[in-house]
């Protein structure tokens, strides 16, 4: 999967914002056909989060992260998994390495939980080690254009409801971390 | 693929940052929203623009190319597969693309972009691999060079300054995770 330039095409698409300081808040949008929910941060790395629920990955989430500062490179062996954690809930998938980016295949009923979690702040982890902190903020807030842009797609295009949630949490398997939500 | 992700997507702001502030057959220099960005517009049909541009999304020691065209069809996430050629005698600079609407937009060596410059360019020729885009009257650029330079150097040490308020608020996090660990001295 040529994941950087899904980022890449995702993010020139919806725009970044104008200042340093400036935040933008979570954004749904559609992109070679996919639905994808985003943000990008304010910080040098200039952040930015991506959620896209994937046909071809049986409906899994793929969950990217980039951060320019990041020397990762494409190819690179990265120890994973790949987590994504609040204080009440956890996803996690194998990781794949890009230019500046981190991405993972991640339980079709992740972005359920988390918007259910209503996160403010959220960790990413490769492994034990502390990718990043960020502010989620407005996370739940921006989910229904999301969630319309789900519901439009052609059915046949989903193998799987994404957003359904799971009752088997198996796919969870870290458990909660306090981090102060 | 692009070296950086957003990187290239810097190009980014191209959709927005991409019009110089520029009457046809001026270079000017523009500093805005904490980006710089040295651009010229043409007075042919596809209201030509050229503009280099730095911001966050460019990438350290890279700068982007930005060319609009009101007549080229290409959109905001079509994948441009070979890279996009810009080229002044000598001098050429080449990177991947990215693609927003009538517009592209390729990363560069910044140390190529000074050369350019330093070369008193007249013309330049724009290529996606053997496919010539587009030639373009340069002239003037060099001239107008200093005062860009200038607002780099500015963006420069602004992002110094926001890199370590980071590190100061965030000292359990590295700035780049994937760095090879230092080995240890021996004892």
């Amino acid at each position: 999967m040529k994941i950087s330039h899904a980022v890449a095409a995702l993010i020139v698409t919806a725009g970044i914002p104008a200042k340093a300081q400036t935040t933008m808040p979570w954004k749904a949008m559609e992109a070679n056909g996919q639905c994808n929910y985003l943000k990008i941060f304010p910080d040098t790395g200039l952040t930015t989060v991506g959620f896209q629920p994937n046909a071809a990955l049986d409906g899994k989430v793929f969950v990217v992260i980039t951060n320019r500062n990041w020397s990762v490179a494409a190819g690179d062996q990265v120890i994973g998994p790949l987590i994504i954690q609040t204080a009440a809930v956890s996803a996690e998938g194998v990781p794949l390495a890009g230019p500046h980016l981190i991405g993972a295949a991640m339980p079709a009923d992740m972005l359920a939980r988390f918007v259910e979690a209503d996160p403010r702040i959220v960790e990413f982890r490769l492994g034990s080690k502390l990718l990043t902190r960020l502010d989620f903020t407005g996370f739940k807030a921006g989910w229904t254009a999301f969630a319309a842009c789900m519901d439009k797609r052609p059915a046949t295009d989903i193998t799987q409801k994404p957003l359904a949630k799971e009752h088997d949490m198996q796919d969870a398997p870290i458990a909660a971390k306090s981090l102060g939500n | 693929m692009f070296t950086f992700l957003v990187a290239s997507a810097l190009a980014a702001s191209a959709a927005s940052a991409g019009t110089p502030q520029t009457g046809p057959r001026a270079w000017r220099e523009h500093d805005a929203n904490g980006q710089c960005m040295y651009g010229h517009g043409y007075a042919d049909s596809g209201r030509t623009e050229i503009v280099l541009i730095a911001n966050r999304l460019v990438p350290p020691g890279h700068l982007g190319w930005g060319l609009k065209n009101d007549n080229w069809s290409i959109k905001a996430g079509d994948i441009i597969a070979e890279p996009i050629t810009v080229r002044s005698g000598p001098i050429s600079m080449s990177g991947n693309a990215l693609a927003m609407d009538h517009r592209i937009m390729v990363i560069v060596p910044m140390e190529d972009v000074r050369k350019f410059a330093a070369s008193n360019p007249a013309m330049v020729v724009v290529s996606r691999g053997n496919q010539l885009l587009t030639r373009l009257g340069v002239s003037g650029f060099s001239a107008g060079w200093a005062g860009f330079a200038g607002c780099l150097a500015n963006a420069d040490a602004e992002r110094a300054r926001q890199l370590k308020q980071e590190q100061e608020a965030n000292p359990d996090i590295a700035v780049d995770p994937f760095a090879p660990t230092p080995s240890k001295p021996p004892h």
